[in-house]
């Protein structure tokens, strides 16, 4: 849900949905987050400096993105938490950090694509006939786009 | 001498290759959204949104496309840039 500020809020409302974005950060790591720069620079050649100078800090800059993401997620979860049994909560994306959450997300879904090969997602047709972890898969990645695009409607500038 | 000579050499060869004109790519992926890549390019390269579309949908449809063309240092600051949204980009020599 859009705020008035210019950010994203996320109604949580069940323990699977807390799951779900608690998996940003650890579907990006698992599926080579690490090498995603020098994948994006495979081809550049020597003379650019790409290894020495861009990978390294491109890296940290993509795991700043990791952090922030699991960071909101963490303390939102401590908050709804702190207010009783109910998992129910919300996770709050301010305008700031729309950038860092749609890096998180895309990284999230770059590296599932990669495991798992889905396509292009209007092409994803048969998902009944997925294994079980890659069904599961597809259908956290659909989320995080499902996800950016709204960032990219409402937050991202 | 000889040493010397062919380190001099190698330095020319490489500085000559960098000269000249430098094109600046982004090629497709099945993951990154059309509109973010409109987004991206027309952040980048400052260019009006209509231009960034055309772009943003040779690279959808050809697999590629050329977005800018210029000198060497500024092509690897784009490409740079282009990294760090996550788009797959590269540069070439400009024929």
């Amino acid at each position: 849900m859009p705020t008035i500020e210019g950010g994203l809020r996320i109604d949580v409302e069940t323990a699977t949905d807390w799951l779900v974005l608690e998996q940003i950060a650890p579907d990006a790591l698992q599926g080579g987050a690490e090498k995603l720069p020098s994948r994006l620079g495979a081809l550049m050649d020597e003379e650019s400096g790409w290894d020495e100078v861009v990978i390294p800090e491109l890296q940290d800059f993509f795991s700043g993105q990791l952090r922030k993401v699991a960071d909101t997620v963490f303390e939102a979860q401590k908050d709804a938490g702190a207010q009783g049994e109910v998992p129910d909560g919300e996770v709050l994306i301010v305008r700031e950090d729309g950038a860092e959450w749609y890096g998180a997300l895309n990284q999230a879904r770059l590296a599932l694509e990669r495991r798992y090969k889905f396509g292009p997602s209007q092409e994803a047709t048969d998902v009944e006939e997925f294994s079980a972890a890659k069904r599961s898969a597809f259908i956290r990645s659909q989320f995080y786009c499902a996800l950016q695009s709204v960032l990219l409607e409402h937050v991202l500038e | 001498m000889k040493s010397g000579a062919t380190i001099t050499e190698k330095k020319q060869k490489t500085s000559t290759e960098l000269e000249g004109t430098w094109n600046v790519l982004v090629f497709d992926d099945p993951v990154n959204l059309m509109d973010y890549v409109t987004k991206v390019i027309q952040r980048v390269f400052g260019y009006p949104r209509e231009k960034a579309e055309d772009l943003m949908m040779t690279v959808h449809v050809a697999g590629k496309a050329l977005v800018w063309t210029g000198a060497r240092e500024p092509a690897e600051l784009y490409v740079q840039q282009l990294h760090s949204y996550q788009l797959q980009a590269s540069l070439e020599k400009a024929r």
